[in-house]
Parts: C-alpha cells; structure tokens; sequence
C-alpha cells in the first residue's frame, strides 16, 4: 500500500465510531499535562471548563440515522447516512457489493455517467474478470487432460499430439495471464430503466444492512439511530425484543444466543476493535485492528456459551482452525458467562429504572473469556 | 444426475434414493467381488472387555485387506529401518470401528478376543527363545536356525499358525463388539453409530477407498482408487449439519482440491432398539441422502 | 492489497503438511525423508496405472516386512512379567542409550519400564521380550549383578502377543500408545504427566496475599481514589449520555463503552472451586529433544503438557475443564522466576512463545536491521505493537496445553492458550507500560497509534 493511498485513507476513515466528539466538532483539543508541572494541571483544568461552558455537545446537534425495520431485516436508505456508517466504523453490509456499499459508484462507472475521465474497475468487477479467465483455464485443462488420457493409452493422433503441445503452451499463458482492469463499458436494455432523461442515475437501489447486534449497539450503547417499524418509532424496550426473535427462538433464558453474540460484540467494540461478521470463514465474528481498507482481520473469534448444553466436537473445531489457519488469522474462541440467577429475562424489565439502565445492568454480569487455539506441529518445535 | 458424488461440482446436488451402489471394478486387484471369498481372517481385538481394538499383526492379512478389499486402515508401529520419523510407519495396522464392522458383517472376517485366545495357545507351544535369533548375511539374506546367529529379532505373530478350534472357543460376536464399544466411546450414541456406518458402508459398496478425515477437517476421506497411487477427491462429513459447516466444508475442502460432500442416513425405528435388532438394522439397505458442495467463492 | 481480499479468495493450503497424505512408499530411500510422489486423480483401467499401483504396493509391503531386531552386540533383553494385577516389564542389564527418559531403577540396576516404554523398545527392534516363568521369578528375586539367565528357556513375545498383554488391562490404551511413540520417534522426551510444583492457586494467592499485606494502608486509599478513575467507571447506563458529556478523543469514548467483564490472565485461579469431573486428565510431561537440562529424577519444567483424548470418547472440552487443565500444569510464576534467576529467567520464558524456525531467524535478522535504521519513537512504537500483538496472539502468562486427539487411529494436535485481550491483568500490563507509560493499552484504537 502507498505511503499517498495510506494517507487517503486516514483522511477517509479517521473516525473509529459514528459519534462526533468536541475536539472534531470544533477543531479545539485540550493541552497536555505534564505530573510533575502543576501549572500544566490548573491550564487543563481551566481549558476544560472553558469548553465545556461554551460549547454544546456536538451530538445534540447531530440528528439520528434513520434505520427501518423491514421483513426482519435493518435498513438505511440514505447515502450520508450510509457513508456516515461506513466510514465511521465499518457498521454494516451494502446488500448488493460485497461489503462496502459501492453499487451506485459501480454502476455510474459502469455506464459511464460519470464526469471523471479516470475510471477503474471495483472489486467486484476485478472479480467478474478473474472468473472468466478461470473458467477458460479449467475448459482448457480438461481438454488437456483428456488428451493425456488418449496418449497413455497409446491412442493418440499425430494431429492430437499437436494440439496437446499447444494446449499446454496455452494453459501456462493462461496461468500466468493478469487482469486487465480497464473497463469496457456495456448498456444493456434493463439499464435504460436505471437512467433519467439527464443521463443521471435515477436512485440508489442498495441499501445498507445492519445485524442485529450492529443495530443494537448503535442504538442502546452509541444512541446514535432511531429505528421505525411502519412509520412507528421503535424504544429500546422494543428494538431488543426484535433483535432477539430475529434468531428464531423465543427469548426466556439468559443464554439466548443474541444476548450471547452482543456481549462478545460489545466487548470488542468497547475495546476499540472494528468487528464484522466472520461467516465467510465459518466463525462468529472477525476482529479489525481499523478496519478492511487497512489490513486484514487478524482474529477470527469463535462464541461458546459457557453452558452445559452446548457441546462441539473435535471435527467442528478441526475444521474451523484449519479454514482459520490458511487465512494466516488467530482463532480465538469466546466463551461467555451469563446471569445464572435469572430463570426468565422479560422479569427484568420489573425492576426500576429506564430500559436502558436495566439492560445496562443486565449485560454488566456477563463475562467473556479467551482461550487461543492453534494447530501444534511437533516436527516444528523440536528445537 | 450423476451416479458418483465425484462428479456432481458446482451446486449441491441429490442423489435419487432410488440409486443403486454401483459395483464397478475400478482397478485391477480390487476385486470385491463377493463371490469368491477367503476364509475370514483373524481380526486381533486388543483390550477386548474395556475398550475393544483391532490391530493387524499379520503382514499376509494386511496384503489381503488392502489387495482385495480395499482396506485401508492406519499403520501406526515405528519402522524399525526408519526409527526417528512419522511418514513411513509399520505394523500394526489399526482398524476403524467402521472398517471392522465391514469385515465381519460381509463375513470376510472374524473378531477374536486376543489376549485370551493368545494365552490359552501358548499352552501348547513349542517355541523357544532359540526361534529368534537369527543370521542375517552379509548380502541382507536372513537365514533362520542357522548354527551362528548374529542378530535378535521379535516377530509380528507367531509363528504356529492358527489353531481353529481355539479361535472358535474366543470369537467375539459382532453384536458383543459393538456394544462394548459404544459403552466405551460415550460421545458416539448408539443411533449415530448406527448412521454413521450406514454412511461408511455406502461409500465403502460403491468401492471407494477410505480414510479417517480428521486431518482434513472431516470425518472420511474418500478415495477414486488405493491412494498409494491416487489422489483424494472428496471429505466426507456424516451425520447433520448447520450452515456454518457448509461454508466450513466448502471452504476447507475447495482449498485443497477436494470437495465436501455431507451425508445422512434416516434409520426409521425406535430411539432405544433393543440389542436383537441392532444387527438386523444394520443389514438393512437405507440409501443414504448424499449432498456436495463446493465452494464457488471469488477465485 | 486490495480492500477485502482475504475474504474472497480461497488460499491454497500454504503449510502443507506432508504428514497428510499417504506416503509414496517408493520414495522411501536412505535418510527416510519422504518426497511428494506424482500421484493419479482418476483411474483410467490403463495398464500403465495399475502396474504402477501394484509396485507402489510391493514397496509398501517390501519396506514393512523388513525385520525388527538388533545385532546380538547391542543386546538388550527385557522380560515381562505379570502377577495378578500387577505387570510390567523388567531389564536386567540395561545397554544403550534409551534410558534418559525411560524406565525406573529398581534394586541392583535392575531397570523397570511400563507398557508404552516396553512396546516403544521392542517395536522399533531395539530390544526383545520374553515372557516370564517361575524360573526366572526365582532368578529375579535372588538376582545380583551379573547374574547370568537362559532366555532360550523363555517364550519369546511377538508384537501381537506384547499388545494383548500390554494393552489388554487399561491403564493405558492404543491412544496413549499413538501419542507416546509419534513423540518419541520425533525425539521428544516423554514421561507420565505428573505434577511436581506445589499447586498453582496456592502459589498464586499466597503471593497476592503478601502484597496486598504489604501495601495495607496505602491499598485501602489508592482502592478509594481508583474508583474516581475513568476505568472504573461505566457511563453508557446513563441513557442521556452522549448528549451530555463533552469528549476530547475517542479512548475516553471506548473507555466510556465498558460494560462487558472480560477474563484477566490468572482469574482462573482465583475461584477455588474445582468441582469438576474427570473427564479430562494431563497424560504426558514432554520436553524438547533439544532441552540439556532434562534429567528423569530432577526434571525441569516440561516444554509441553500433553492431553490424550479420543474423539469419539470425548467433545471439546468445556471452560470449567480447560481452566482447571490450565491450574495443574507444571508452572512457574513469573515473579517467581524473578526472584531466583533475575533477568535471565525472564528471556527463557520470552523464547517459550516464539517458534524458532531457521526461516523465522532469517527474517528476523532481517528485521534487525530494518530495525537499526528507524528512529528512536518509530521503533518504541513498533516494539510496543509486536508485544501487544503478541499478546493476543500467544496469552500473557504462556499458560497452555497441547491436546493430542486420535480418531480412528489419526493423529492431530492442538494448543489451547490462556488469552488475554483487554489487558488488564498485572502481567500484560507491566510488558506494556514497560514500552509505553499510562496508556490505555485495551484499547486497540489510539488515535495515535
């Protein structure tokens, strides 16, 4: 990665969460302190109440992002809103790009309705590329092979022996070929309907879509969505009954895989890690340092609730922490302790409080406990 | 529809239930044939009353397992040439429960309680202390009861030969075998068990070779042919599954060159089967669902 | 680097382990290394195929027949012996250099081995077995040194046999056997696990007893003014909370998010329950082929604390059974290894964690130098991520177990590591604050950094 794209992208992404503070708001931060100089001590001191006086709280001013509830699942539709998730974070997961919302900018590109003359090809797009190259690859290879066939039968052709030379020629260009990442603009019939008189995209058809654990946290820890259900706004009290019938089984005991899955993720978050979902590795969550534009996810994390009905098997784990292994990630497995005390969760809301400190107290007596699993290889560590 | 979870690739796809094992020689010196059958070899059961095994002793019987049933499996001694490596390894041969199911329900084999039987023959003996010294020539010809001996040596068995009767009076009953060794493997129920051999047997009669597949991340490892010579295709992972599998499954298995293929067995009877029926369960033909998946990805 | 790349792309295996894969018997040839043989993906019925099969075969069945023995010069005769319950082997006259981890001297240099180190010995032909008569029981009883026997009046065990009476009673089965010999083939140093530091949560609460003793006063303050700390405190119950305190960076934001209580290392042995059944047990003590300190009677700390479990016989284990695993290893604390050793001790247990390969030595020198040309700062910083990183990926305390699973006669070994990710606990905080002075070192964002 260039040290200039580097920089790019700390412009880009140099907020970890979607909660602007003081300091961003109004370009001021306070002074050092150094201990042993008490002078430096009584400047802060007065700094800090000068600002808090004179300034309001930036998120006061801030409004909440729009999140629908639809057909189970949580939905933004705005593009700042969209952008303010993505970048601040990495909330989310655009439902027609791989994870970043990029259809729009894909398809603009695509159409050429941009303004800009400097186009280049989007993940998804390099990927569309490298399928073809692969499929034709595989169509040689097994022409090949069937040739081979013949020649170890001893039935092959003088004229068929000619082309397997060539066939193996061509495999090895074919091997060896990279992707040519300029684009070749294409409009097909079904496009028309995407594009106004003006020659303009007529909307984004992506939305970004939050888990439930994602939605949950913007809202019950950073308080930063409201989220609506048919035009009605939904309260936290609300929000976490869907969030915990969204996994299929009715809520009664603490264990509840939900509640599971969010304190994991709250811990992770409350410690600064950007945290998406590991399903394409067969796990439960994957740990960012920033985040994807920056390095790859170094931990993959497993959840276990530290109970007695949960039980794995040797293959289960084997088979993680090998497809872990070969992406060069750590494989961490969570296991998670829960209130033993309660028989059925809905009696929490008895006791006083608003929703939000009775959950706050709730998810406090749960606990999350690393253990590190690795593959050992004897013949590696003999010295 | 293809007939050969092999060749089913991109989708997962059904087999017919219909289906029936294809019994096709692939290979010559394979013959599974069940025509001509050998008198059934002797399958050795260590720690019979606690925590039966079955290890092959007998270098003959390993031949015949591997030539002609297409046995495989895990050789687990110390090569004696190569002592300080773990890639060629020697006699014993250590049976799956599955593999040695196999044998004894085809009657290609017979299970006998080898502490017992091994003690009672020694009563008859006539083997000495003298019987394994031997000479080992200059040129590597080994000559036995020679006059001078300069090298002593422990056989795999002995060498008597088999004492009929006496195998007869410590056969070990495939139901008796199997009940211990459900009693001593509490992680496996008797119904998974069950399944899972219906499984391996599936496989087994549509004459792959097998593998456990634990390394791999599965349970089996199939085999188009011996695989001295042959690559692996497929891992195998028997009984149910949940999402996260398949992407386990396809992924692991894609990355090398495999693909997954799951598979289950509906046994239709009773959660408790009393042990009479157990044998006969197993005899019957269920036709396993099989399913195959690979993973597409962005490759 | 494009942006999510490891999340499309199947990676080939990169560390193929050729211990995978049936071995090609063919290239079984002077030091025993095996090659990657050209292997078929499917069978053709060619002749060309099948005739390469069947020598594949004769290679296998060649190299397996070959006799386990040793020149009569190097003899070494074991004798087993059974008497009811009891059973075990016994050497005579030992020879040869087997026993630095094998066997227990008994009276008059008579050696006695158990049943993995008996059938290990004769199966890799280093020794042969008879087994015992009344004769040789008198001959035992009354033996002095040098003290001559007739063998050849004995039955003499084949490998069958030796099995049936080795493993025939339970105490340890074909598992354990797998796991012995796998380890000692690759030279490792194998005894029974055995437990001989006293027990860690005594240690361990008796060292926080003495410091909280010492500190008595000033602890019950410094306690007092903790709790005006930010750490201690939780402020996202408050449900109006962001719109009513101002934040000047984003630490104090993550600070402010703490809500889940997360494991320290060493918190396993402050609950002193250990009601918990034995499904799990240590079985193997292990150390380095390498390790010069090794002595039977004396033993240093084991490299490696090995589990045997069958996969069918047992599921992955629980947190209860890997946390009490974790309290009876064979441990020293690093506050002791202070006191005894200094500085020196502490480097030991620093190399523990780091695999040394001759590769990672190359890149390291490699590093090295990189390292020399950086700045003051910039390397602070880096040393600071590697040690963070670090901890993560191998645990603060080096607190671990190796489980060797069989399944159907297959071996796979795993590690299962004690972790620490919010670093809290005393130990990663003082490797940290070591680097770098009162920082927040759970939180993975720092702005800076």
């Amino acid at each position: 990665m260039g040290k200039f794209h580097r920089k790019q992208l700390n412009k880009i992404y140099a907020y970890p969460l979607p909660v602007t503070i003081t300091s961003e708001a109004y370009s001021i931060s306070l002074p050092e302190v150094y201990p042993h100089n008490p002078l430096s001590w009584l400047y802060f001191t007065l700094k800090y109440w000068q600002y808090t006086l004179t300034y309001e709280v930036p998120q006061l001013s801030i409004p909440l992002i729009n999140v629908e509830y639809i057909n189970g699942t949580f939905a933004v539709y705005d593009d700042n809103d969209m952008t303010r998730l993505w970048t601040r974070g990495f909330f989310g997961k655009g439902i027609l790009s791989r994870s970043e919302p990029t259809w729009k900018d894909r398809t603009i590109n695509r159409l050429n309705l941009s303004t800009s003359s400097t186009t280049s090809l989007a993940m998804e797009d390099v990927t569309v590329k490298r399928r073809e190259g692969r499929q034709k690859f595989k169509d040689e290879r097994s022409k090949l092979q069937a040739l081979e066939l013949l020649q170890r039968k001893g039935e092959i052709s003088p004229d068929d022996l000619k082309t397997l030379e060539e066939l193996r020629d061509n495999l090895n260009v074919l091997k060896n070929a990279s992707i040519n990442r300029q684009v070749d603009s294409e409009v097909r019939d079904e496009d028309e309907e995407l594009i106004d008189d003006s020659n303009q995209l007529i909307n984004n058809l992506e939305f970004l879509q939050l888990q439930p654990i994602e939605a949950f946290f913007l809202k019950f820890a950073l308080n930063v969505i409201s989220v609506s259900n048919n035009n009605l706004d939904l309260s936290l009290r609300e929000m976490f009954q869907i969030c915990c019938e969204s996994y299929g089984t009715t809520i009664s005991l603490p264990n509840h895989r939900f509640l599971i899955e969010y304190a994991v993720y709250h811990h992770y978050r409350s410690l600064g890690w950007c945290v998406r979902s590991g399903i394409k590795f067969g796990c439960d969550m994957l740990l960012y340092k920033r985040g994807p534009p920056f390095t790859h996810a170094e931990h993959a994390v497993m959840i276990i609730p530290n109970d007695p009905e949960t039980q794995y098997d040797w293959f289960d784990m084997a088979s993680r922490a090998r497809v872990i292994g070969t992406v060069k990630k750590n494989f961490v497995i969570a296991f998670v302790d829960y209130p033993q005390d309660i028989t059925d969760i809905n009696l929490i809301w008895n006791q006083p409080g608003s929703d939000k400190e009775i959950l706050s107290r709730f998810f406090e007596s749960f606990k999350v406990t690393e253990i590190l699993y690795k593959r050992w290889t004897p013949s590696r560590t003999r010295d | 529809m293809t007939r050969d979870p092999r060749h089913s690739m991109d989708t997962s796809r059904q087999h017919d239930n219909d289906m029936e094992p294809a019994a096709v020689d692939k290979m010559v010196g394979s013959d599974t044939a069940s025509g001509s059958l050998e008198p059934p070899i002797i399958l050795p059961v260590i720690n019979a009353h606690q925590d039966p095994q079955v290890l092959i002793f007998n270098l003959n019987d390993l031949k015949q397992l591997r030539n002609q049933y297409g046995i495989l499996g895990v050789l687990l001694g110390t090569l004696s040439q190569y002592p300080q490596q773990n890639f060629f390894l020697s006699i014993p041969l250590r049976l799956s429960v599955y593999e040695v199911v196999w044998l004894v329900e085809t009657r290609r084999g017979i299970l006998v309680d080898q502490l017992k039987y091994r003690k009672d023959k020694l009563l008859t003996s006539k083997q000495t202390g003298k019987d394994i010294k031997v000479h080992v020539r200059k040129d590597g010809v080994i000559e036995e009861n020679a006059h001078e001996y300069n090298f002593i040596t422990t056989r795999n068995t002995d060498k008597e030969g088999r004492n009929e009767e006496l195998i007869h009076e410590h056969q070990i009953q495939l139901q008796e075998y199997i009940d211990q060794y459900i009693v001593s493997n509490k992680q496996l129920s008797r119904k998974q068990f069950m399944c899972n051999y219906q499984n391996f047997k599936y496989f087994k009669e549509l004459n792959y070779y097998i593998s456990p597949g634990l390394k791999f991340g599965g349970d089996l490892v199939l085999y188009p042919s011996d695989p001295l010579r042959f690559h692996s295709h497929s891992i195998v992972r028997l009984g149910s599954i949940d999402l996260n599998d398949i992407i386990i499954g396809g992924r692991l298995a894609t990355g090398v060159k495999k693909n997954y293929i799951v598979v289950d067995t509906q046994i239709n009877s009773n959660e408790d089967h009393d042990h009479e029926s157990i044998i006969t369960i197993l005899q019957k033909p269920d036709t396993p669902k099989v399913f195959s998946v690979e993973w597409a990805g962005f490759g | 680097m494009s942006q999510d790349d490891d999340e499309s792309v199947i990676p080939r295996e990169v560390e193929f382990d050729i211990e995978d894969e049936t071995p090609d018997w063919s290239t079984l040839s002077g030091s025993g290394i095996p090659k990657r043989g050209d292997k078929d993906f499917e069978p053709d019925s060619t002749a060309i195929q099948s005739q390469s099969l069947q020598s594949a075969r004769e290679a296998m069945y060649g190299a397996i027949s070959g006799i386990r023995g040793h020149h009569v010069k190097q003899l070494l005769v074991g004798v087993w012996i059974e008497d009811g319950s009891e059973y075990c082997c016994v050497i005579p006259r030992i020879k040869g250099n087997y026993f630095r981890d094998i066997g227990i001297a008994g009276p008059n240099n008579v050696v006695y081995l158990n049943e993995l180190e008996t059938v290990y010995l004769v199966e890799r032909g280093s020794m042969v077995i008879y087994l015992a008569n009344e004769l040789f029981m008198t001959f035992l009883k009354e033996f002095k040194k040098d003290d001559e026997f007739d063998y050849d009046t004995l039955y003499p065990l084949d490998l069958e046999f030796l099995y049936s009476l080795a493993f025939g009673h339970g105490k340890y089965g074909i598992d354990e056997y797998q796991i012995y010999s796998y380890l000692k083939r690759h030279g490792y140093m194998v005894l029974p696990y055995r437990q001989f530091t006293t027990s860690q949560v005594d240690r361990y609460n008796a060292y926080q007893d003495k410091i909280n003793s010492n500190q008595g006063i000033w602890s019950t303050i410094t306690n007092w003014f903790g709790w005006f700390k930010t750490e201690e405190k939780f402020p996202i119950i408050d449900s109006m909370h962001y719109l009513q305190t101002h934040y000047f960076n984003f630490t104090d934001v993550f600070q402010s998010l703490r809500l889940i209580q997360s494991y320290e290392t060493f918190d396993s042995l402050k609950s002193k329950d250990s009601k918990i059944d034995d499904d799990f047990k240590l079985t193997f003590n292990v150390w380095k082929p390498g390790n010069s300190t090794f002595s039977k009677k004396n033993p240093p700390l084991p490299d490696f604390q090995i589990l045997v479990v069958n996969a069918d016989k047992n599921g992955f284990p629980k947190l209860g059974d890997i946390q009490k695993l974790l309290n009876g290893i064979n441990y020293e604390f690093s506050f002791e290894i202070k006191n005894s050793n200094g500085v020196k001790a502490e480097k030991k247990i620093r190399k523990k964690n780091t695999m040394a390969t001759s590769k990672k030595e190359i890149r390291q020198a490699q590093r090295e130098k990189r390292i020399q040309s950086q700045s003051i700062d910039q390397q602070t910083r880096n040393e600071y991520l590697k040690t963070r990183d670090s901890i993560f990926k191998n645990g603060a305390s080096g607190r671990s177990i190796i489980l060797g699973v069989v399944s159907n006669g297959i071996i796979n070994f795993f590690n299962l590591i004690e972790g620490d990710f919010n670093l809290r606990g005393e130990l990663s905080k003082n490797k940290l604050e070591g680097i770098y002075k009162g920082r927040n070192h759970g939180i993975i964002y720092n702005g800076d950094l």
